[in-house]
C-alpha cells in the first residue's frame, strides 16, 4: 500500500474510533445544571476528531501519488513492529510475574537478539562467540545498574 | 535590605552551596532520563530535605527543579526525547542539529540559553514578583479557558505540516483528558470500569510512550529493517558552551525570556506553552523563518530560555498567592509547607529573610546549573555512543520503570505501549506527538474553567468575550489559525 493511502486508512481509522466514542458519549449521564453537561465537552471534541480526521482523508486521497513524499511501511516494518510490541508486552507481563530482577536480565538479553535478528548487518552476528558475551555482559550490567539506582536507592519496590 | 542581607548569610555557607550543588547535579541527572520528570526528582528527594532548614532544604529542591528542567535538554538533543514536557519545543531544532553531526552544538547553545533564561527570571523574581503575582491574580474562568485554546491554537500551528493534522493531534489530547471521573459531576467517563482510569489518565505514559516508546518505535521500523536513518552523531570537540552565538541572538533570548516568565506566571499555563510561544514568537521575527525545524539556533535559544525563566515565573504565584503553576512547583510548595512555612502574601512581611534566601538560593542553582553543564557536558554527549541497540532496550527498560516507579501500576505501563504505538503512527503521518500532550494538559484547565465561567454567568456564553483578557486570547488565537491556514495555503500554491 503506497504512502497517501497508508494516510487515508489511518485517518480513517481515527474518524472511526473518534465516531464510537462521540455514541459513546451519548451514555455519560448527568445534567447541564447552568453550565454544560459532563458529555458536552467529549461529544464535541470526538465529533471535531472525526470530520477533521474525514477531510485529512479526503485531502490524502486527493494529493495522490504526485505529492507521496512519505515512503510506505514495508512489510518487513510491520512485522518489526509486531514483534517489538510482544516482546515488550511480555516484558511487562514478567515483571508482574517473575519479578523484576529475572524479566529484566532476560529481557536484556532478548531485546538485543531481536533487534540484531531484524537489522540488515545480522549475517553471522550469532555465530560469533563474542556476540553473545558483549550481550550477556550488557544484560547483567545493566540488570545490575538498574537494580541498584531504582531498587536499593530509589526504593522502588517490583 | 537587611533581610537581604541576612538571606546572604544564609546562603553562603559552605554546607548550604554544597546541598544546593548535590540538588542541581541530581536534577540534571534525573531531567536527563527519559521517563523521570522534574516533579518525581524534587518528590524522591523531598524526604531529604526534612531536618534541613528552610532556605538549605528549598535550595537543593530548587537546584533539582533548575536542573531537571535544563537536564530535559539533554535528552530532548541527543534522543529526541524531551525529559520533561518544557522541553518538548527543544527537540524541533536540538535533535535536527544533533543529528547533522552537531549535537556538541546545539548543547551548547542549550545550556548558555538556559543559564540566561533561568537568571532573568531569578532577577524578575526577587524584583517584580508582587506586581506580576497581581496581574495573574485577575484571570478568572474565562480567562483560562482562553488561554487554554490559546495555547492549543499555537501547538496545532508549529508541531505540524498541516494545521488539520495539529489540530485532530490536538484534540485528541483533549479527548484522553476526559476520561475519568468528572471533576464536577462525579460521572465516570471513557472508563470501561477499569480502576486504574478512575482518577483519569496519568500524564507520565502519555509523555513517555508518545515521545520515547514512539521513538524506539521509529527505530525499529525504520532503521533497523534498513529504512532511512534517523539518529545524532556526536563532535566531542565542539562540545562546550557557545556564549557568542547564543548572545548573537539576543532578541530572541530577551523576548523568550520575558514570554517564560510571563507564562510561568500564569498559574496552570505550563512549561510546554511557554516554550512553544517563544519558539512560534522567535519563527515570526526572524528572517529565516524556514530554517525552524531543521536545527536553527534560534529554535534551541527560544525553547531552552523560555523553559528555564518559566522556573522563575512559576514560583511568582506559589510563594505570594500560594497557586503552584504546575506539578513540580505544586512538589515545591509541599516542600515549603514541610518547614512550616505558609506561601502566601503575608510570607514577604513574616519571613523576609527566609523568602530573600530562597530567592538568593535560585540565583546559585542556576550558577550551579551551568558550572555542572559546563564541565559534564562530554559526559552527556557521551549517552550517543552506547551501541543503538542497545541504547533501544535500555531506553524502553527505563520508560517501563520510570512509568512503573511513580504509582506501582502495571496498567500504566501498558497505557504507555499504547500511547507508543499511537505516538509512532501519529508520527509517521505528520500529525505531531507535542499537541496531543499539551491537549492533555490543557484538557482539564479548559473544561472545568469553561464549566465554571458559564455557572458563574448563568450559562451566558458572552462572558467569553465581554471580558478583555479573554477576549484579547481569543482573538489572538483566531489571529494565528488564519495565519497559519494562510501560510498553509501560500506553501501548496505552485507560485510560491
Amino acid at each position: 500500500m503506497k504512502g497517501h493511502l497508508q494516510e487515508a486508512f489511518f485517518s480513517l481509522l481515527l474518524a472511526g474510533v473518534a465516531a464510537f466514542l462521540c455514541v459513546a458519549a451519548m451514555d455519560i449521564p448527568g445534567g447541564a445544571h447552568g453550565s454544560i453537561a459532563p458529555a458536552t465537552f467529549p461529544s464535541a471534541i470526538t465529533f471535531a476528531i472525526a470530520l477533521l480526521a474525514l477531510l485529512n482523508v479526503a485531502a490524502s486521497l486527493l494529493k495522490g501519488k504526485k505529492a507521496d513524499t512519505l515512503p510506505a511501511i514495508s512489510r518487513q516494518g510491520i512485522l518489526n513492529l509486531i514483534l517489538f510490541i510482544v516482546l515488550s508486552t511480555a516484558y511487562i507481563w514478567a515483571m508482574s510475574v517473575a519479578g523484576f530482577v529475572v524479566s529484566t536480565f532476560f529481557y536484556l538479553i532478548l531485546m538485543p537478539l531481536l533487534i540484531c535478528l531484524i537489522s540488515a548487518d545480522r549475517k553471522g552476528l550469532l555465530a560469533k562467540p563474542a556476540f553473545w558475551a558483549r550481550v550477556i555482559a550488557f544484560a547483567l550490567i545493566g540488570t545490575g545498574i538498574i537494580y541498584g539506582v531504582f531498587v536499593e536507592m530509589l526504593k522502588v519496590r517490583f | 535590605m537587611g533581610d537581604y542581607l541576612e538571606a546572604l548569610g544564609l546562603v553562603f555557607q559552605w554546607h548550604v552551596l554544597l546541598v544546593i550543588g548535590a540538588g542541581t547535579l541530581l536534577g540534571l541527572i534525573m531531567g536527563a532520563l527519559p521517563g523521570l520528570t522534574a516533579a518525581m526528582a524534587i518528590a524522591l528527594l523531598l524526604p531529604l530535605t526534612f531536618g534541613m532548614p528552610p532556605v538549605m532544604g528549598m535550595g537543593m529542591l530548587l537546584g533539582t527543579l533548575c536542573g531537571a528542567i535544563a537536564g530535559g535538554s539533554v535528552s530532548a538533543t541527543l534522543l529526541n526525547i524531551p525529559g520533561t514536557p518544557s522541553s518538548v519545543a527543544t527537540t524541533l531544532d536540538a535533535f535536527p542539529m544533533a543529528r547533522r553531526g552537531e549535537a556538541g552544538r546545539a548543547l551548547g547553545i542549550c545550556i548558555v540559553a538556559s543559564f540566561i533564561g533561568g537568571i532573568f527570571s531569578a532577577v524578575v523574581l526577587s524584583l517584580l514578583a508582587p506586581p506580576i503575582a497581581d496581574f495573574a491574580l485577575r484571570f478568572g474562568p474565562a480567562e483560562y479557558f482562553a488561554l487554554s485554546v490559546f495555547g492549543l491554537v499555537i501547538i496545532a500551528s508549529v508541531s505540524s505540516k498541516s494545521l488539520i493534522k495539529g489540530l485532530v493531534a490536538g484534540l485528541i489530547g483533549l479527548l484522553i483528558a476526559t476520561v475519568g471521573t468528572d471533576p464536577v459531576a462525579g460521572v465516570q467517563r471513557y472508563t470501561f470500569n477499569n480502576l486504574s482510569l478512575l482518577t483519569g489518565v496519568n500524564l507520565l505514559p502519555a509523555l513517555i510512550g508518545l515521545f520515547a516508546v514512539s521513538q524506539v518505535l521509529k527505530d525499529v521500523v525504520d532503521y533497523f529493517s534498513g529504512g532511512p536513518v534517523e539518529h545524532s552523531k556526536n563532535k566531542m570537540d565542539h562540545a562546550r558552551p557557545r556564549w557568542m552565538e547564543t548572545l548573537r541572538h539576543w532578541k530572541v533570548l530577551a523576548s523568550s525570556s520575558v514570554i517564560g516568565t510571563i507564562v510561568g506566571a500564569i498559574p496552570g499555563a505550563g512549561g510546554s506553552i511557554g516554550s512553544f510561544l517563544s519558539y512560534d514568537q522567535a519563527k515570526k521575527m526572524s528572517k529565516t523563518p524556514e530554517k525552524f525545524g531543521t536545527g536553527h539556533p534560534e529554535g534551541i535559544v527560544a525553547s531552552e530560555s523560555s523553559n528555564n525563566a518559566l522556573v522563575g515565573g512559576a514560583l511568582i504565584p506559589m510563594l505570594t498567592l500560594g497557586i503552584p503553576g504546575e506539578a513540580a512547583t505544586a512538589v515545591l510548595m509541599g516542600g515549603l509547607m514541610i518547614q512550616g512555612i505558609s506561601p502566601g502574601p503575608t510570607l514577604f512581611t513574616d519571613n523576609g529573610s527566609i523568602i530573600y534566601g530562597i530567592f538568593i538560593a535560585f540565583f546559585v542553582a542556576n550558577i550551579f546549573m551551568l558550572l555542572i553543564q559546563w564541565f559534564g557536558i562530554q559526559l552527556f554527549v557521551k549517552v550517543l555512543q552506547v551501541p543503538r541497540k542497545l541504547l533501544m532496550a535500555l531506553i524502553l527498560m527505563f520508560c517501563v520503570i520510570g512509568v512503573y516507579a511513580v504509582d506501582a501500576d502495571i496498567f500504566n505501563v501498558y497505557l504507555m505501549l499504547g500511547f507508543g504505538v499511537l505516538g509512532y503512527f501519529l508520527n509517521r503521518y505528520d500529525f505531531g506527538t507535542a499537541p496531543v500532550i499539551l491537549g492533555l494538559i490543557l484538557g482539564p484547565i479548559a473544561e472545568s474553567n469553561i464549566r465554571r465561567a458559564l455557572l458563574l454567568s448563568g450559562g451566558d456564553w458572552s462572558v467569553l468575550v465581554t471580558r478583555p483578557i479573554s477576549l484579547t486570547f481569543l482573538l489572538v488565537s483566531a489571529a494565528f489559525l488564519f495565519f497559519t491556514l494562510w501560510q498553509n495555503r501560500r506553501q501548496t500554491t505552485p507560485h510560491s
